[in-house]
């Protein structure tokens, strides 16, 4: 009879990826016949599922402002006008970089601090390809003790509805959208080998003992038709038809104006992607009832693609 | 005049959001990796979301979802028969239903993990951010620390003792176990 630390070190070889065919069969074994095993099992799977959700900050609180090599790389701006697409003038930029082993070369598609270009359209769903839209917000500077994560401009949730919103008076989300053309990329993705990555940075003045708040990035692929439909009759409910979907929504804001919290997710992209939808979110995390913004920021969105091995 | 469309993305966002770590964890005790978990969460989310007008009452979305889960996860097993590291479909079925009958106490769990993690000295938590960084490589990492494979898995392991330890002392003080 192995001991329970024999059977936690089984679960812990399993869930690492580290387990030999006969460390799986014994624990198989134990899981088949013994509850305690698979009630602790489940319990070491669970952890390893939330501290890998990103919905914890495991590490250093405060959002790095920018990483080293990507303002190394937002210098070469040759290589966005060789790949024949600039999404923004100064917001955004195409660049190529390595970023480790496991992503391999990896392209940034957007890159933007809202230091230029016009405030998000207040049309909820997106009607251009690469313009930000969504509920009422704005572009401000540093306020309410916030400064921007970056740069000199942040954009700021004012409001969890917008113009003509049917029934805003149950809308509890602040949302903002932007559609990514990525057709010029199919090559990186075609065989099922690529994932989209999207982070951004989120910030909060102190808000009431009482409230909450949680931040939240979704990442859709879709394709030219719902894309386009998406656009023209500018329904949500076309979501639906996405090819895939990722979304981390668990980062509950702090009361602290100086940290930027740092929310990302991840995407393997469907062969046929052909639009990305990025969609930012600040939302009451206790009230399901409407609620006022007060002073809720975002700042620092990127969207990179790379690769990583196809599955099998 | 947009139709209430809006309405039910709201309300699939609501209902999604609300669940989406238990699914998440649901899922990881079905699959073996973190990456495997991700994949089938991205056709799980799909399936809830065409299949929303299938859900008669929102309050019962968990169980909904985690049947949808598990088909999916049955499902992804069924296309990799050859896996090694994949369980027998009867394991995998008794895995889901001790996930399922006991939700709660794995909500409670995660709930109290945050304050466990505040608790860990900075060295842990700096370990275990590197590795559950996306994309993060034990091999690499342990070569950059100069440490072997082994010794990182080893510690990352204690750290996820303490913390199964932590939040079993938390949920107790709550009289939730």
């Amino acid at each position: 009879m192995k001991s329970g630390h024999e059977s936690l070190e089984l679960i812990r070889r399993y869930i690492d990826g580290d387990a030999a065919e006969a460390d799986r069969e014994e624990l198989q074994d134990k899981l088949r016949c013994d509850p305690t095993t698979r009630r602790l099992f489940a319990r070491y799977a669970n952890i390893d599922a939330t501290l890998g959700g990103g919905g914890i900050a495991l590490g250093e609180v405060a959002f790095p402002a920018r990483p080293a090599r990507t303002t190394w790389l937002s210098g070469r701006p040759l290589i966005a006008a060789a790949a024949g697409i600039v999404f923004g003038m100064f917001c955004t930029s195409i660049v190529f970089a390595y970023v480790g082993p496991s992503l391999g070369r990896v392209l940034t598609l957007l890159q933007d601090s809202f230091e230029s270009g016009p405030a998000p359209e207040v049309t909820g769903m997106p009607r251009e390809i690469g313009k930000w839209s969504g509920d009422f917000t704005e572009i401000v500077g540093e306020q309410q003790g916030v400064k921007p994560s970056s740069g000199k401009q942040m954009l700021r949730f004012l409001r969890a509805d917008y113009e003509g919103k049917v029934n805003p008076e149950g809308s509890y989300m602040s949302d903002v959208y932007r559609l990514v053309d990525v057709r010029a990329y199919r090559r990186e993705f075609g065989d099922g080998g690529a994932v989209a990555q999207l982070s951004a940075g989120f910030n909060a003045v102190p808000f009431p003992e009482g409230a909450g708040f949680d931040c939240a990035v979704f990442l859709h692929a879709l394709d030219a038709e719902t894309a386009l439909v998406l656009r023209e009759k500018q329904d949500a409910n076309v979501i639906r038809e996405s090819l895939a979907m990722a979304c981390n929504h668990r980062a509950r804001l702090d009361r602290d104006p100086k940290t930027w919290q740092p929310v990302s997710a991840e995407l393997r992209l469907p062969a046929h992607t052909e639009f990305l939808l990025i969609h930012l979110a600040v939302q009451s995390s206790l009230s399901r009832r409407p609620v006022t913004f007060d002073g809720h920021y975002l700042d620092d969105v990127r969207l990179t693609l790379g690769r990583r091995a196809p599955l099998p | 005049m947009r139709p209430p469309e809006d309405i039910k993305h709201d309300q699939f966002l609501r209902l999604y959001v609300s669940q989406e770590e238990a699914l998440l964890g649901f899922v990881r005790t079905l699959v073996p990796s973190r990456e495997d978990a991700r994949e089938v969460m991205q056709e799980v989310a799909v399936l809830l979301w065409q299949r929303l007008g299938d859900l008669d009452d929102p309050s019962n979305f968990r169980p909904w979802a985690f049947g949808v889960a598990r088909f999916k996860a049955m499902a992804w097993k069924r296309d990799r028969t050859r896996d090694r590291l994949v369980f027998d479909a009867d394991v995998l079925e008794l895995l889901a239903d001790e996930v399922t009958e006991h939700a709660d106490a794995y909500e409670a769990e995660r709930r109290a993990l945050e304050s466990c993690v505040e608790k860990l000295d900075p060295a842990q938590r700096k370990l275990l951010d590197a590795a559950y960084a996306p994309g993060a490589r034990v091999d690499a990492l342990a070569a950059e620390a100069g440490r072997s494979p082994m010794s990182f898995y080893k510690a990352l392991h204690r750290i996820r003792l303490a913390l199964m330890n932590c939040t079993q002392r938390i949920l107790a003080q709550e009289g939730l176990t």
